[in-house]
């Protein structure tokens, strides 16, 4: 490494033209001896090259401010950022609930999940049986033989149309979204789930006439449930369930995981073991907190404050890991990715940790990890194979 | 110095926490401009550097009951909250190379902290010292810092090789920050 091409790597990294692997070396590099300082003043070399005294709408900014801030003093809304997207939640509810194959509402309806994900299509499997599948890249409007019922897909969000209300006993709709995609849904009664990779979501076609909305889960979705204060919504996972009252929210439990949760972002909702019944023992949650259950912990829950965004974060395509073990994040890489990923490192599963990605590179995800550590992995055909570094 | 004026940064950080509608015009005057200027050469994009700003002055007010600054940091602390701000919408780099980003953070923080005539006197140093670059390597130069071209395209614009940009890039910044040195 001459110091030209350490100059000429920083001078890429600084115009935003280095490459990962250039990254690397400069990460390397800079860490040695003075190399601190020299990286510095270039970067505030280049800070001055750019800077240029321009004018301002000042006021209008100011004006703008004000209205801002007496918005939310009113409205009390809480608005978090995600990258450039930014929420308010007024009056909806969001919950992210997670959970694994068997329905506490549902307790003969085991049968119902079969066929198993294998494809890479969506499949809706309708009250009257019948199953209809998507691609979930391309827009699509399907009738059911019958005809009673319309779906379309436009943009990644699902709705259905039926023509006639449905009977208060009518049976569910099955919706799965396979490993890699995920897929937002448009309930009857406007509630809007988003179902992460390798989520099934089972629901009625409509709410009409019956007093609790009530859908199960089995994976990762992000509810946005419509107010309705006479109906309440529940969400019924393996573990436990959640019941809304009014509020916006993200469940995981995948059947793999061994930890079930629910996010509250805003709103209230209540949560009780699977055996429990609404007027049981109900725990509230609070807006930004997690509720977390672990297998065989017998329906005990933990509460405990968070900061929702890395919870929601996968909403927008970002992949978010919090003080993770790594054994976790190969399960959630697998989803994602749907690909195989076999860990012969033992000790790597054990080791935490946090990250965000927004590209969906599952090799820039490996090499990152990898620059905080040391291991070797090779890919053939679907699988990774994930391995102690090889001896230098 | 009146004590009750908002030139004197304890009374306004006093107000700010109040909330005083007055006191965050005053800070608006103070600092916008030089925010907006600051964020605009990091991030190269006037929108995005006008936003930026914004979030981060409403950001001090929703957290202004939590505010905590110490003698004289309050342009530090609005800054900072900017550069984060900045570095959020940036996530994957941010995590990715966490170092680099906290070197780069201290490196603009510093250029900040400059006094207001060292920083112009700097300035016109670096405008002067760009017209003295060689002459291929200053349209080269001019080609991606004024009209913001990637390497790659004026690798094709001028028919010479990436790493010729690349080449005359590096050197047109070492010449650059040569002439800084004199005053950092």
């Amino acid at each position: 490494m001459t110091r030209l091409d350490i100059r000429r790597i920083i001078t890429k990294y600084i115009n935003q033209e280095a490459t990962p692997e250039e990254m690397t070396i400069l990460y390397e590099w800079v860490k040695k001896g003075n190399n601190q300082e020299v990286f510095k003043k270039l970067v505030q070399a280049d800070f001055l090259i750019n800077y240029q005294n321009r004018s301002w709408e000042t006021e209008e900014a100011f004006k703008q401010f004000l209205e801002t801030i007496k918005e939310k003093e009113s409205k009390k809304v809480r608005v978090f950022h995600l990258g450039k997207h930014v929420y308010k939640y007024a009056a909806a509810i969001i919950l992210l609930v997670a959970s694994s194959a068997y329905f506490i509402l549902s307790k003969n309806s085991t049968s119902v999940l079969e066929p198993k994900l294998d494809s890479d299509q969506i499949t809706l499997q309708l009250d009257n049986g019948e199953i209809i599948s998507f691609d979930p890249d391309s827009d699509a409007t399907v009738k059911s033989k019958t005809g009673k019922t319309v779906v379309s897909l436009v943009k990644g969000v699902l709705s259905q149309n039926n023509e006639t209300n449905a009977r208060p006993n009518a049976k569910k709709n099955v919706l799965r979204v396979p490993f890699g995609k995920s897929l937002s849904l448009t309930l009857q009664d406007g509630s809007v789930v988003r179902l992460n990779s390798g989520s099934t979501l089972i629901y009625p076609s409509s709410f009409v006439g019956v007093d609790k909305r009530e859908v199960q889960l089995e994976g990762e979705a992000f509810f946005e449930v419509a107010k309705n204060p006479d109906q309440p919504f529940i969400v019924g996972t393996k573990n436990m369930y959640t019941q809304v009252f009014g509020t916006v929210f993200n469940i995981s439990a995948y059947d793999e995981d061994s930890i079930s949760e629910v996010v509250l972002v805003e709103g209230s909702v209540g949560i009780g073991g699977t055996d429990q019944t609404i007027s049981g023992d109900v725990q509230m949650l609070k807006p930004s907190q997690r509720a977390s259950s672990r297998e065989g912990s017998g329906g005990l829950f933990v509460i405990e404050d968070v900061d929702v965004t890395p919870y929601i974060s996968w909403t927008q395509g970002v992949l978010s890991f919090e003080n993770e073990e790594m054994s976790e994040i190969i399960k959630r890489l697998q989803r994602q990715f749907n690909i195989k990923i076999v860990n012969k490192h033992e000790r790597l599963g054990e080791r935490r940790f946090t990250g965000m990605f927004d590209e969906e590179d599952l090799d820039r995800i490996l090499r990152t990890i990898q620059a905080h550590t040391h291991f070797s992995y090779s890919k053939e055909g679907n699988t990774i194979t994930i391995t102690e570094p090889k001896k230098q | 110095m009146d004590p009750k004026s908002y030139h004197n940064e304890n009374y306004l950080v006093e107000q700010l926490k109040k909330g005083s509608e007055e006191a965050y015009g005053h800070l608006f005057k103070q600092y916008h401009r030089e925010l907006c200027n600051y964020i605009a050469a990091i991030t190269g994009d006037l929108e995005v550097s006008e936003d930026i700003a914004q979030q981060a002055f409403i950001k001090l007010w929703t957290n202004r009951d939590k505010l905590n600054i110490k003698e004289n940091s309050l342009k530090k602390y609005l800054f900072k909250i900017a550069y984060n701000l900045f570095l959020d919408s940036k996530r994957k780099e941010k995590k990715e190379f966490q170092l680099l980003e906290s070197l780069k953070q201290e490196a603009y923080l510093g250029m900040m902290e400059t006094d207001a005539s060292l920083f112009e006197e700097r300035l016109k140093k670096v405008e002067a010292e760009i017209e003295n670059l060689p002459e291929q390597c200053k349209i080269v130069f001019m080609l991606s810092k004024k009209e913001g071209l990637k390497y790659k395209e004026i690798s094709e614009k001028l028919h010479i090789s990436i790493k010729t940009v690349e080449v005359h890039m590096a050197k047109a910044l070492k010449r650059l920050k040569a002439q800084l040195s004199l005053f950092f």
